[in-house]
């Protein structure tokens, strides 16, 4: 079986899970729109360690990284109403909150070079001091999609899609590190992201 | 309504696609906003972008290991979610407006220094500090032991948006003092300026009402000649506090002593923690 193959075999358990979480997700943004902290709570157990491994990722500081997930959520919690089901799950709104705001104190310090050069990033999940996680079945088999996702990409289409979320790196950065010109980092870039969405299932045609 | 099916979805396509991941340049987020803005608030082709891309990039954040938050990161959350609401807020307010958690736990890894890692803080050797050496030693003896158990309860979130942005600036700095046990005690100060924060977790709160106090001082200067830089008690074993220092030389030294109640003009305690920036 082609790795092609796995990635879709994998895709569809996925996809038949993944309606029921996003809709059961929606349900919990809806009871936190009423002053629900029990499905605050509910929302933090479940994104809150994907998140850490996200802001982790990036700004490579657990006490910082800790933080701004934390801020992340009680931007659900004062407005829960920026959430808009038509734009996509709870996750990865989520997920996008947590990493807009961790690119963007990322670039605002001018050590980030030096950050990521001397720090192995395997090494600072490794040394996390967060309770061990037991990670719910239906996460689990989204983790395995997405990185079997991940994996099925073209070497140079990931290399820049991770180097741009996982470190927070502008295209022209990315372009001046690879020796590439901007162009090609861009079409690289949007056909990374065009095949994920095929992938996951987001692209319509 | 638009219906998404028009040619200027072929760029906001790309634009969508690149804002997803973070990787948009200045100039296409000001275009991006203006295609929008001609597309209108109930484009269902630009909705349908989004929501695409979004899975797209999130799954990049879902082939991470999970981490599991911190001891006591979900009761904090909540706690901070109801110190500053009695309950969540309509649509409309502000995502900037500042309702922060209090600390988290500092990992014991010194993690926080790397910004200045090839400028990590040594243990201060001139003779007239050396005792500062020893006290560090003293110190880091009495808290392996003594630091009770994270307790997770509400605490106060002041400080905590000044410090992040505090960080976030270029120039900044970080001192971490030397301490075992998972105990943590950090300085962010920038060279040229008096301003400064300390963080850190682990620490005991001093008995009888007394407080830690932060000194600093140009390299060689005798405890007496040390200057006064902020006092600060842990709340629930974790510190976050603005302070005052001064470390446009190289070398300046950090001493934290044990002070009575209000702290003090001098330091009357031998240090229990010492380093140098």
């Amino acid at each position: 079986m082609s790795h092609g193959a796995i990635v879709a075999a994998t895709h569809g358990a996925v996809v038949a899970v993944g309606s029921v979480e996003d809709a059961a997700d929606r349900d919990l943004v809806r009871r936190v729109s009423e002053g629900d902290d029990e499905a605050f709570r509910d929302l933090f157990r479940r994104y809150g360690p994907v998140a850490k491994a996200l802001a982790l990722r990036v700004i490579r500081q657990p006490f910082l990284a800790e933080e701004i997930v934390q801020e992340a959520f009680l931007a659900l919690w004062r407005a829960p109403g920026s959430y808009r089901a038509d734009r996509g799950s709870v996750r990865g709104w989520l997920m996008s909150t947590v990493h807009h705001r961790a690119v963007d104190l990322i670039r605002r310090e001018e050590a980030q070079r030096r950050r990521i050069e001397e720090m192995d990033p395997t090494d600072a999940l490794v040394e996390d001091v967060g309770e061990t996680v037991t990670e719910q079945a239906s996460l689990a088999s989204r983790r395995a999609a997405a990185v079997a996702a991940l994996g099925a990409l073209p070497t140079e289409q990931r290399q820049v899609l991770e180097m741009m979320y996982y470190q927070g790196k502008s295209q022209s950065t990315i372009a001046g590190e690879l020796a590439l010109p901007l162009g090609t980092v861009k079409s690289r870039t949007l056909l990374g992201m065009r095949r994920l969405r095929t992938v996951i299932g987001g692209d319509p045609a | 309504m638009s219906t998404g099916t028009g040619p200027s979805h072929e760029r906001i396509d790309e634009l969508i696609a690149l804002d997803a991941i973070g990787g948009l340049e200045e100039a296409d987020r000001a275009e991006l906003q203006a295609i929008l803005a001609e597309h209108g608030d109930d484009c269902a082709g630009c909705d349908e972008r989004f929501a695409a891309y979004a899975e797209a990039a999130a799954t990049l954040a879902m082939a991470l290991e999970p981490v599991g938050p911190s001891a006591g990161a979900e009761d904090r959350l909540i706690a901070a979610a109801r110190a500053r609401d009695a309950g969540p807020h309509a649509d409309g307010v502000s995502d900037t407006a500042p309702s922060r958690p209090a600390l988290s736990v500092v990992p014991g890894d010194g993690g926080t220094t790397d910004v200045a890692r090839d400028e990590a803080p040594a243990l201060v050797r001139p003779r007239r500090v050396g005792r500062w050496i020893a006290a560090a030693a003293v110190a880091a003896a009495l808290l392996v032991g003594g630091v009770s158990g994270f307790v997770a309860a509400p605490r106060p979130p002041a400080g905590t948006t000044q410090f992040l942005s505090f960080a976030a600036q270029p120039g900044t700095r970080f001192a971490s003092f030397p301490t075992s046990d998972g105990t943590t005690l950090t300085v962010a100060y920038r060279p040229n300026e008096r301003r400064a924060w300390i963080f850190g977790s682990g620490l005991d709160k001093p008995a009888g009402g007394r407080t830690y106090e932060l000194w600093w001082g140009t390299k060689g200067t005798p405890l007496e000649g040390m200057h006064a830089a902020g006092i600060f008690v842990p709340i629930h074993g974790d510190i976050i506090a603005p302070v005052s220092v001064d470390a446009s030389q190289p070398g300046t030294v950090l001493g934290v002593t044990i002070e009575p109640p209000g702290g003090s003009p001098e330091p009357t305690s031998a240090p229990i923690l010492a380093t140098t920036v």
